[in-house]
């Protein structure tokens, strides 16, 4: 056996277990999700079948196209807010904190959550939110209020505010990478040209962080339009989102095709999303060294 | 001629460290000004005070006799050219340049004039829309430059405008800027580590170390007269060594440099007879004499035997132990009437000659002293 060969055979090793968990866990499970999209609800379960009825059904009936609009807004009115609040945060840590230590502590700490379980950063705003929470008591103690508010809890700013903070670190990440890639001399050279503050930062810190920008909106967008957890948690009669859907099809509803259709939507919908910021991205990649 | 650049006792430090220690100097209309200085030195931090980047500790900045020490950037008459360029990468060719113009209330169609004359000027009007990463390094120098003089300053500040280039291109660049400079009669301010650079190019250098100026000159002063061991050594090579003070005469310190007798024309110098001193002596001031040769009495000769030679194409640097404590080093040019062929080896005996107008003498040695063979 010569080096090629036992290269081969060791590269082969090397990467049947990595093929075949891609074949079982992604490729195998997409495909029977997209052969069951077809088939047809028949008492008690599903048969074999090859027609368009439950595609046809989720945007002709308005139970379904609604929610899938909602989740749209939802999830655009989150990455929204979500970048609100990141970026001023991520630019006055890039160019306003000095010292990198403390640069790199802010930065972390606003990282950490994630290694926070999710459903427990959900749960949280419930005891911040709710009735009983801390909100309320703090109001209550400051004399504002007299008996506790309802309104902070189980509608959809509770569903945004919960997705808003969850999704944080991943606008934080990108927006952290793309400011800090814009070297200073440009900042300088804008401002040495004659170009006041706000002038340099619309001219060039804001285009030149475009790349984080959409990435960050493509993390955020994606991940709260996903979300099954903070509109059963938070969200109020009104807050259902395409995942809560998707799951009562597959779970009481037994109406696995309609299930299948609605989460092959959705993962339509995420793919031209992605590739939609992929092309932007690349078409404006600017070599910065 | 006016001063357009006065600095009034700048200090500036970083997290303790004194980066530029009060400091004063006078930059004339339509020179060419050089900061020269090993890295650390205080130059470029004392270049961008004068851009505004960095506000002074102490001390005041006044361009054109206006105080701009308050002033932000974008207030003063002054545009730098940076040291990788800056140019604004998501920016065109054109777009760079007509930058600064826009903001200074100049209608579109006006600026598009001026950028196309500047593109014009550098001969890369067919580079209009291209992006910077597209250039040459070379390239991008220019739109750099253009952009920076569009806006009509009263002073250019160069931070090391040559330090991307390669030697080749530097040594054209050198000759274009200094072309430009006489030119357009503006007011450069150069920031180099770079000392061939700063003698080529400059009107004047000011030469800095650790935060502070060591000496203020002309090219040729500088080199013919520095003010210390330290600048005769940075400014090309040097021979410097310790000698004795024999005595005064009119005109002239007597020295002794092992059995060698060294007369210097430092005239304004007072060392006391017995202090140690230092010389230094270039070594193409240093004349191979022929054997049978006379000089003047005023003319120092001294003796010696040639240890190495080593061969630079258009001269040869020979070492001669003259029973120093460091043999002298000698440029001998091959064009002179000595040719290669005629050169002593190796071992032989020579005479040399200098004159004592090239010998500069060093008093108050101690600070220099561990720095050189003594």
């Amino acid at each position: 056996m010569n080096l090629a060969q036992q290269r081969r055979i060791g590269f082969s090793a090397l990467m049947t277990g990595p093929i075949i968990w891609w074949l079982v866990v992604l490729l195998v499970p997409y495909v029977i999700m997209l052969m069951i999209s077809f088939y047809s609800k028949q008492f008690p379960f599903h048969v074999p079948d090859f027609q368009f009825g439950n595609y046809f059904k989720i945007f002709d009936d308005p139970q379904y196209y609604q929610v899938l609009l909602r989740s749209l807004k939802i999830s655009a009115l989150v990455s929204v807010v979500t970048f609100g609040l990141a970026y001023p945060l991520t630019y006055f840590l890039v160019f306003k904190v000095r010292s990198q230590r403390v640069r790199m502590i802010i930065y972390v700490a606003t990282i950490i959550p994630l290694w926070v379980s999710y459903l427990l950063r959900a749960y949280t705003w419930k005891t911040i939110l709710g009735t009983e929470g801390i909100l309320n008591s703090f109001l209550m103690w400051a004399g504002l209020i007299d008996e506790p508010i309802t309104i902070f809890l189980y509608n959809q700013s509770a569903m945004i505010i919960t997705m808003a903070y969850i999704f944080t670190p991943y606008m934080v990440m990108p927006l952290f990478a793309s400011l800090e890639r814009i070297p200073r001399n440009l900042v300088e050279a804008s401002k040495d040209l004659g170009v006041r503050r706000m002038g340099t930062f619309l001219r060039v810190t804001l285009p030149l962080s475009v790349p984080g920008i959409l990435v960050g909106f493509t993390f955020t967008f994606c991940l709260s339009f996903g979300d099954f957890i903070s509109p059963q948690l938070v969200g109020g009669p009104y807050s259902n989102m395409i995942s809560n859907v998707v799951a009562s099809q597959f779970g009481i509803a037994m109406n696995w095709p309609l299930g299948s259709a609605l989460s092959m939507v959705m993962l339509l919908i995420v793919v031209a999303i992605i590739t939609l910021s992929d092309r932007f991205e690349r078409a404006g990649r600017l070599d910065l060294n | 001629m006016a001063n357009i650049v006065e600095l009034e006792h700048l200090t500036k430090s970083f997290g303790g460290v004194r980066a530029v220690n009060n400091i004063s100097l006078q930059i004339k209309e339509g020179e060419f000004m050089t900061m020269l200085g090993p890295s650390g030195c205080g130059k470029t931090t004392t270049l961008r005070m004068i851009g505004g980047f960095e506000y002074p500790d102490r001390g005041r900045v006044y361009l054109d006799g206006q105080d701009v020490t308050d002033l932000a950037p974008y207030k003063r008459p002054v545009n730098m050219m940076f040291q990788d360029f800056a140019l604004f990468p998501h920016m065109t060719v054109a777009q760079n340049i007509g930058y600064g113009l826009r903001i200074a209330g100049l209608t579109k169609s006006e600026v598009a004039k001026q950028v196309d004359e500047a593109l014009a000027t550098i001969e890369l009007s067919h580079k209009a829309a291209s992006r910077p990463a597209e250039l040459s390094i070379g390239q991008q120098q220019r739109v750099a430059l253009a952009r920076a003089l569009v806006r009509r300053p009263k002073v250019l500040l160069l931070d090391e405008p040559m330090s991307a280039l390669d030697a080749k291109l530097r040594e054209t660049m050198q000759v274009e800027l200094k072309h430009l400079h006489k030119q357009i009669g503006l007011t450069f301010i150069m920031v180099t580590h770079d000392q061939t650079e700063a003698l080529v190019m400059s009107d004047r250098v000011t030469i800095m170390d650790q935060g502070e100026i060591v000496q203020v000159g002309t090219p040729t002063e500088l080199y013919d007269h520095p003010a210390n061991p330290y600048i005769a050594n940075f400014l090309g090579a040097s021979n410097i060594f310790v000698a004795t003070v024999r005595e005064i005469t009119a005109g002239a310190i007597v020295t002794d440099y092992g059995p060698n007798v060294i007369r210097t024309a430092a005239a304004d110098k007072k060392p006391a007879v017995g202090s140690r001193v230092m010389l230094s002596i270039r070594p193409e001031k240093l004349r191979l004499l022929a054997t049978d040769a006379t000089v003047p009495e005023s003319v120092n000769r001294l003796g010696g035997v040639i240890s190495e030679q080593f061969f630079h194409g258009d001269s040869v640097r020979l070492t001669l132990d003259i029973g120093g404590d460091t043999p002298l080093i000698i440029n001998h040019q091959l064009n002179s009437s000595l040719g290669q062929d005629a050169l002593p080896p190796a071992g032989q005996t020579v005479n040399v000659a200098v004159d004592p107008s090239s010998v500069t003498l060093f008093e108050d040695i101690a600070e220099h002293e561990a720095e050189y063979h003594t």
